[in-house]
């Protein structure tokens, strides 16, 4: 005799009972449905209506989404552009060995008399990185971050290049991790800001910046005469 | 039409060389408006629910065309008008340019029987609803021999599966409106309006549990057969690249979305007509000699003179009150839309052969029976004839209306429910 519930043979009864079971069940769950997809309809959107309610500062959007939505805002994982907070950068170019499409340039030069190594390039071409995240892994200061912003149209893509050494005869001293604490890295996008890659200031039709057109290729390694009294420190 | 352009002549007294003229120009009329409105109809229908789904959906929909979008569609129509009319090279010619026009025909002419209200209908005929099941069968042809000529798989593949789906529906589309004919007698769109009220526990669905379940098959198999979702399997985008309409480009790719949408306009109507009071308004002492509760039936509307102001009020609350149903079921039916996945082709096949059809038919077993025992009528008059007849069929309407209010309490109940249970991260907030 097979066991009550199972799937085999079932008498006429349970059969008959299944199938208004079936019809009430389908009924109900239709409405339930019904019901999700109304109450979605009485809600705010998610979308951000981008070229309009966007006055390109991201911070201040999020700002005011999270005034609206409570809290919600682009997710911290996003992988905007890269920036590099060349104050806690320590020169390691681990992040240029990690990109698998040479997309990081950093040049490192030695400032003579002196045992002093200085960076007198440190160059993200955002046209061309694919935003992979494999350069953040490996940096030992977190120096090289990805930040929310993706706003950066331009009329030419030279100024896609992000220098975060803007003028090579002002080189950057690599960081040395202290023992025991580090100095906090500069909140994310504000660099990139400084810089004009992104932000509000920022005219699409701008004249091209005197250095890009012959730093373009990075192939090549510009020569540069590292003028001393221009270093820091 | 017919029997306003009588009232003219009468009215103006114009001699009957000038009446034949116009006849004319009044069943002119009759095929040019219905036409327009359908054509605006699928326009605003497709705008509304591309926002209505967006909502849902909880992006915001079309919006840059004129304000908030509302010339979209007329912005989609002149861009796909512009795209070249293209036939492939190994197609079957002539039945692939017939295929859409079949389609579209066939939807048009069953708008002939659909009423606007009040006296307006494109032709009120005695046979309206078997008119309708009739020429709508046009629209499989149509669809079998778009697919079949394309000479392309998917579009055959979308070709039969059309075909076995709108014949298996065929059945309980029928058989449910077999139970509009049964309950009230006629076939004729007006004399079915006619014998329903304007109250809700007047309409056809409420008069008893089954014509109610017969409401529900009739509404499901019209999905079924106008292809919307979750019957889409014709067009079903992820498995056939566009069904039936994969090898069509320009203003024939255009009809066969125009055949959709009107039939979303057939269906809605029908139900509205069938079903759910048609445009019937409460009089409300506009009419003398009439009692206040009786109801403006198309009949009552179309014997007032045309010249009197009881006649205009009328006609546009009539029109009104069906235009609003009508939108409404056509807004649930895209809600449908938005909320159900497509049905695989055995569960559709399931659903009609082991649900549908015997449902359909215990439906109508138990509504011949259930006529001897409650008359249809108005409810007021039931009431006050008050023999016990009366008053049972008024109970039993009256419980039918509850049930549904029930279930619409239910309904609104879980929406609620829904909205206050979101999580906060998922934008919650009203945004009436
Ligand atoms: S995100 Fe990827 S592609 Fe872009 S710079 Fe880093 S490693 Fe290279
Ligand atoms: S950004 Fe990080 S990984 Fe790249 S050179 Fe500087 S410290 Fe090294």
């Amino acid at each position: 005799m097979p066991r009550r519930g199972s799937p085999g043979i079932v008498g006429p009864r349970h059969a008959v009972g299944r199938y208004f079971a079936g019809i009430w069940t389908a009924l109900k769950n239709v409405g339930e449905g019904m019901a999700v997809t109304m109450s979605w309809l009485l809600r705010r959107p998610i979308t951000v209506q981008y070229p309009d309610r966007y006055d390109g500062q991201l911070n201040r959007f999020m700002r005011d989404l999270e005034q609206i939505d409570q809290g919600q805002k682009l997710p911290l994982a996003y992988r905007g552009f890269l920036e590099v907070d060349m104050d806690v950068c320590t020169a390691c170019q681990a992040c240029e060995r990690a990109c698998p499409i040479d997309c990081i340039a950093i040049t490192i030069d030695k400032v003579a008399d002196e045992r002093r190594r200085v960076m007198t390039r440190f160059d993200i071409d955002l046209g061309k990185c694919m935003y992979c995240g494999l350069c953040v892994d490996p940096c030992p200061t977190a120096a090289i971050q990805h930040t929310p912003e993706f706003e950066a149209t331009s009329q030419y893509v030279e100024n896609l290049v992000a220098r975060f050494v803007p003028d090579p005869r002002r080189p950057c001293t690599p960081y040395k991790i202290p023992k025991g604490q580090q100095i906090p890295r500069k909140p994310l996008g504000s660099v990139l800001r400084e810089l004009g890659v992104c932000g509000p200031k920022k005219d699409p039709f701008a004249p091209l910046p005197p250095f890009s057109g012959a730093r373009r290729s990075f192939g090549l390694h510009a020569a540069f005469s590292v003028d001393r009294s221009l270093c820091d420190k | 039409m017919q029997g306003i352009v009588d009232q003219v002549i009468d009215r103006f007294g114009i001699p009957v060389a000038w009446s034949q003229l116009l006849y004319f120009v009044g069943a002119g009329l009759a095929i040019i408006l219905p036409f327009i409105y359908v054509l605006v109809f699928a326009g605003v229908y497709i705008l509304l629910e591309r926002r209505i789904g967006g909502r849902m959906q909880s992006r915001i929909g079309p919006n840059r065309v004129g304000p908030q979008g509302v010339i979209q569609w007329v912005a989609d129509a002149l861009k796909v008008l512009t795209k070249e009319d293209l036939v492939p090279r190994s197609a079957d010619g002539p039945l692939f340019r017939i295929g859409p026009l079949l389609a579209v025909v066939g939807v048009m002419l069953g708008v002939a029987v659909v009423p606007f209200g009040g006296p307006w209908i494109g032709a009120d005929l005695d046979v309206g609803l078997l008119y309708l099941l009739s020429v709508t069968s046009l629209v499989v042809c149509g669809i079998l021999m778009s697919g079949w000529a394309s000479n392309s798989k998917w579009a055959l593949f979308g070709g039969l599966r059309s075909t076995a789906q709108i014949v298996s529906y065929e059945i309980p589309h029928a058989t449910s409106l077999l139970a509009v004919v049964l309950l009230t007698g006629t076939m004729s769109v007006q004399g079915i309006i006619g014998s329903q009220g304007w109250l809700p526990w007047d309409w056809l669905a409420m008069h008893s549990p089954f014509a109610l379940a017969a409401f529900v098959i009739y509404f499901i198999s019209s999905l079924a057969e106008g292809s919307r979702v979750p019957f889409d399997l014709p067009e079903a985008e992820s498995e056939l690249v566009a069904g039936y309409n994969t090898e069509y480009s320009g203003w024939r790719f255009l009809l066969f979305f125009l055949t959709e949408l009107a039939n979303v306009w057939v269906m809605s109507a029908i139900a509205v007509v069938g079903f759910l009071g048609g445009g019937n308004v409460p009089t409300l002492g506009l009419v003398d000699g009439m009692p206040w509760y009786a109801t403006a039936t198309p009949a009552v509307i179309a014997s007032l003179p045309l010249a009197s102001v009881g006649f205009w009020v009328l006609v546009v609350f009539s029109f009104a009150s069906i235009m609003f149903k009508c939108w409404v079921v056509a807004v649930v039916i895209s809600q449908v839309r938005w909320t159900m996945p497509r049905f695989r082709v055995d569960q559709m096949m399931l659903l009609c052969w082991k649900y549908l059809v015997p449902l359909s038919f215990a439906a109508i077993l138990v509504l011949m029976v259930l006529m001897r025992f409650l008359p249809l009528a108005d409810s007021a008059r039931l009431a006050a004839s008050f023999d016990g007849r009366g008053l049972v069929a008024l109970l039993v309407r009256l419980a039918t209306t509850a049930l549904c209010a029930l279930a619409v309490a239910w309904y609104v109940g879980r929406v609620a429910f829904t909205i206050r249970n979101a999580r906060d991260e998922l934008f919650v907030k009203f945004a009436l």
